[in-house]
């Protein structure tokens, strides 16, 4: 007979006031499970997006003339660039404060060409950075790797009627088709893709690029800052941050993650004040126990002991059954707010921890008063109270 | 040698504006093995005297001193110890705790003690076969009969080996021939050596004390020690 076997027996007996407390306290935890793991799942959806976008900042040469095309649709005005990227410029990317955050760097170099009298684009890319950027590109054969090797884009092989290992003669040399580029529906399906010091050469146009795409791979990364950043280092270039939409919805999960910790916090103090009015009530029920354990010589110390274990035990309880009703709320509401789409949760055990943690804290805070209160009782007038 | 000395000692009960004085400078000296008697009419000062002795009401002046023990001047907590240690309660009411079985209500005092669980449950077990309830102990309160109920709280006030067993009407509530049962298990116990103050209203009761104090609006006004006879023909 210990301490916790009267605090056990009492929770059996006392059945219906202890479930109360338990599945009051287990929907407060449940709800926050539920919010916080929807806004994690959420976030990694968005930023698995916000990773398969591809570059979410682009450098290009200055121009001051606006363009005049949109979405592919040429008005008239063409940029006149006057002056192109020199690459070693871009060494100076290195120095910007964000640096940890710039995940690819992608130059290249575009140019026209002419193959059996039709003038066609050629890009040079760093292969390494350009294709670890281009995951959505589907290509049948592989990848340029170094020397003339071509990638070529869906329209340019239906126009060309190349194949997989033909060779091109591009301004008096052979070039060998080592992989041909799915339907994009963009202006990637009228490339001609090769290495970028190959085409340099080809173009004529050795120690510049054309423009820079580069990939910030954080969700939350400060872009903005990253752009000024990369304006005072490369100062004769125009940077620009692109993939608003996933950004929109960046701020949409930020609204909406903010939104749930507000209700979290509700939740969390509306739980508490169940927990306390409930467990002040309880002390009032068991005024005649108390003073029968002071008067048999419990000191104060234990009386708080067996209050505060109650509630601890009650809590951990609903901690542990919360925790599992939000996972389930989760896994319910995912597609739902997916639109049927996969659900990309995951089990993460320190939200599990924290969940039961703080409920036990919640529940043994919430007690703390009227635990106080019950050891505090002087045994002759609980006693008085018969 | 007293085991218990009362000296001086006032209690009153303030409220507000009232003022009530349920002891009024009382000296008391009971000794080791004495099985005293407190009688009187309702409002006397029998509780209060009891609730005082119990380490349970501070004395608003005076000095108790139990075994040499100065009560009142230890902390909260060493009197909790004190009481765990020193005192027996017996109470009017039984006051067995509903959820716990008869093993459990007189394991209670235990709980907090440093014997093992084997030590405790033995102690506990022997103190129920000692008032008879041998085949009772898996019984919650509920399941047991007024007598027993008082038994299994006897138990209970006897688990720890206290020195000093306090009793307040232990048979206030049960019928005469239970009364007669719990009166006779108080009287084995006190022929063993224990020292045993019982507060009751019946007279009846008076054959088994070995002294009876009489108290009146707070006071002693008689006090008289004896056979049964000798205190019946006192009163």
């Amino acid at each position: 007979m210990r301490l916790e076997h009267i605090v056990l027996h009492n929770l059996r007996r006392r059945k219906g006031r202890a479930i109360f407390l338990v599945v009051g306290l287990m929907i407060g935890v449940a709800t926050v499970v539920t919010l916080l793991s929807l806004t994690d799942a959420l976030s990694q959806r968005a930023q698995h997006e916000l990773e398969n976008f591809g570059a979410n900042i682009i450098i290009t040469p200055h121009s001051d003339q606006m363009a005049l095309s949109y979405g592919g649709v040429q008005l008239g005005g063409v940029n006149l660039v006057t002056e192109e990227i020199r690459q070693d410029s871009l060494a100076r990317i290195d120095d910007i404060p964000n640096r940890r955050n710039v995940a690819t760097i992608a130059p290249k170099v575009l140019g026209t060409i002419e193959i059996e009298g039709q003038r066609l684009m050629m890009m040079g890319v760093d292969p390494l950075a350009e294709f670890k950027l281009k995951r959505w590109w589907s290509i049948a054969g592989r990848p340029v790797q170094q020397g003339r090797e071509l990638l070529v884009g869906d329209a340019v092989a239906r126009r060309l009627q190349l194949v997989m290992g033909d060779t091109v003669q591009i301004s008096g040399q052979d070039f060998t088709v080592v992989g041909l580029l799915a339907k994009t529906g963009s202006q990637d399906d009228q490339l001609l893709i090769t290495p970028l010091l190959v085409a340099q050469d080809v173009l004529s146009k050795q120690g510049v690029v054309s423009m820079v795409e580069i990939a910030a791979l954080c969700h939350d990364c400060p872009v903005a800052d990253m752009v000024n950043q990369l304006q005072q280092v490369l100062p004769g270039v125009d940077v620009q941050a692109v993939q608003q939409v996933v950004k929109t919805r960046m701020h949409a999960l930020d609204q909406f993650r903010m939104f749930a910790w507000g209700v979290a916090v509700t939740v969390v103090i509306i739980g508490a004040l169940l927990v306390f009015v409930t467990m002040m009530g309880a002390i009032s029920e068991r005024t005649r126990e108390i003073g029968i354990f002071r008067a048999i010589g419990y000191r104060r110390r234990h009386v708080l002991h067996l209050i505060l274990l109650e509630a601890a035990i009650v809590s951990a309880l609903a901690g542990v059954l919360g925790y599992v009703a939000g996972v389930l709320a989760t896994l319910t509401a995912l597609p739902l707010l997916e639109g049927g789409g996969k659900a990309p949760w995951h089990w993460n055990p320190s939200l599990a921890l924290i969940a039961i943690f703080a409920a036990v804290l919640v529940g043994l805070l919430a007690s703390l008063q009227p635990a106080l209160r019950a050891s505090r009782l002087e045994p002759s007038e609980a006693l008085r109270a018969l | 040698m007293s085991l218990i000395k009362l000296e001086q000692v006032t209690k009153r009960y303030v409220n507000g504006a009232d003022c009530v004085i349920a002891l009024q400078e009382m000296n008391l000296h009971v000794a080791e093995g004495t099985f005293l008697g407190v009688m009187g009419p309702s409002g006397s000062g029998k509780s209060t005297l009891l609730s005082v002795l119990g380490c349970l009401t501070c004395p608003s002046s005076g000095q108790v001193t139990i075994d040499g023990i100065d009560i009142y001047g230890l902390s909260t907590e060493k009197q909790a110890d004190f009481r765990r240690e020193y005192l027996g309660f017996i109470f009017q009411s039984h006051n067995l705790i509903p959820y716990l079985n008869a093993l459990e209500n007189v394991m209670l005092p235990l709980a907090v003690s440093k014997f093992s669980s084997l030590e405790k449950r033995q102690r506990a077990t022997s103190m129920l076969e000692r008032v008879g309830l041998e085949a009772r102990l898996l019984h919650l309160p509920q399941q047991l009969s007024g007598g027993e109920q008082e038994r299994v709280a006897i138990a209970r006030s006897l688990v720890n080996n206290p020195p000093l067993l306090l009793a307040d009407e232990p048979t206030g509530s049960l019928d005469t021939a239970t009364s007669q049962q719990v009166m006779s298990l108080l009287d084995e116990l006190h022929r063993e050596g224990q020292t045993i103050v019982m507060v009751t209203h019946n007279q009846d009761n008076m054959a088994w004390f070995d002294c009876t104090v009489h108290l009146r609006d707070g006071r002693i006004a008689k006090e008289v020690c004896g056979s049964g006879e000798d205190l019946a023909q006192a009163m």
